[in-house]
């Protein structure tokens, strides 16, 4: 079992391009073995059905001696590497943006876009499951691209994120997209040094995604709603989604875009173009 | 899907001040909806992964807090448990979200 959704192989690492089979480098810490039993002692009395309930609102019969405050975040450990990986960004004068979203919203195809207007001064991160199809895709359209492949994990976090960076050419780079797994959750919990994060939102995806999938959206600085050139298509309440998206943050900037006919992306590239200086 | 990662992340932070592992007793936790979390699939991960390592008598309390708004049409100040409630005043969506994300490992307690 992997420690990040259970569902890995017991010799699971991830594979950063050009890296060696054997992952060089990587510290993963695995816990692993999903064939472990719960036969453990209990002192007390009670019945432990190993379900979801956890109240625990039977009396434990234990003596509890001692109290330790630990007070410590509980991504303590991620956002420490984040907090490296945004030291090397600034270090780089990188601009940094992370984008989040469904699995086929078009994230993609917006970093194409993207790689054929900036070209060179551009690198991409991708993150899937499996394949290098969208690094590959990133690199046919001009710019420098890795691929992390997660091979299970449903999101980047800040040290593979550090180690895709260790191959990755940054040299005449100012901007770099990291281009996480499909997945409205997960992702957003991961900072992974970030300047910006980006949520990109399709109209068929529906309008009632904001609220159900709050975090992402409270933590998104932009709000990207792609395919809009098929409004005319599918039943979205455009204003619904922006009010929504308002509501958890006020600040949030919106941009309608359509990336596979360029609708629109001239003011995302406006809006990204004055993040960096260009040469 | 993510919540077993994290459950990994709260017993590396507290391993170092345990012990004897058998002796855990209960963690707390503080989190918040905006922690973007599963709380029961949270205490289900850890569950599991205590019994691995060895921490028989462990479990994971969770202090679920709110998260506190404040309206800014009205300027009423209210607390949402989920985030698709609005002014329970005026009823507008348009507000400043006021607390910040809390997702913090607050003590353990170690039993005799």
């Amino acid at each position: 079992m992997c420690d990040n959704c259970g569902c890995l192989p017991v010799d699971w690492k991830h594979r950063c391009k050009d890296k060696d089979e054997q992952g060089q480098g990587h510290m993963h810490k695995h816990v692993h073995g999903n064939e472990h039993g719960h036969e453990h002692e209990h002192k007390h009395e009670h019945e432990h059905e190993h379900g979801n309930e956890h109240e625990h609102e039977h009396t434990h019969e234990h003596e509890i001696k001692q109290k330790i405050a630990i007070d410590r975040p509980v991504l303590e450990g991620n956002d420490y590497l984040a907090k490296i990986n945004r030291q090397f960004f600034n270090d780089h004068g990188l601009f940094v943006i992370n984008l989040i979203s469904s699995p086929g919203s078009g994230k993609t195809t917006i970093v194409e876009y993207l790689a054929r207007h900036f070209k060179q001064q551009m690198a991409v991160i991708v993150g899937d499951i499996q394949t290098h199809r969208d690094a590959e895709r990133a690199r046919a359209a001009g710019c420098k691209s890795v691929q992390i492949e997660t091979l299970g994990a449903c999101h980047l976090d800040a040290h593979s994120v550090g180690h895709a960076l260790e191959t990755l050419d940054l040299q005449g780079v100012k901007l770099l997209v990291i281009e996480n797994v499909g997945n409205l959750v997960c992702p957003s919990t991961y900072d992974l040094g970030e300047h910006e994060k980006i949520a990109v939102l399709s109209l068929p995806e529906g309008d009632d995604k904001v609220l159900k999938y709050p975090a992402l959206f409270f933590r998104a600085s932009t709000i990207l709603l792609n395919k809009i050139d098929l409004a005319p298509y599918v039943k979205f309440d455009k204003d619904k989604v922006i009010d929504e998206c308002r509501s958890l943050n006020r600040s949030v900037n919106v941009f309608e875009i359509a990336a596979s006919s360029g609708l629109g992306m001239e003011n995302f590239i406006v809006y990204l173009s004055g993040k960096f200086k260009k040469d | 899907m993510h919540e077993f990662s994290i459950a990994s992340g709260i017993i590396d932070t507290i391993e170092p001040k345990i012990a004897d592992p058998s002796k855990l007793n209960k963690v707390r936790i503080t989190a918040s909806p905006l922690s973007g979390i599963s709380y029961d699939s949270l205490s289900f991960c850890f569950k599991e992964l205590c019994a691995y390592k060895g921490y028989y008598n462990a479990f994971l309390e969770i202090n679920a807090v709110a998260v506190s708004m404040k309206c800014a049409q009205c300027d009423t100040g209210y607390e949402c448990s989920v985030l698709d409630t609005f002014c329970p005043v005026c009823g507008s969506s348009d507000r400043n979200v006021v607390s910040e994300s809390q997702f913090s490992i607050d003590f353990i307690e170690i039993e005799e």
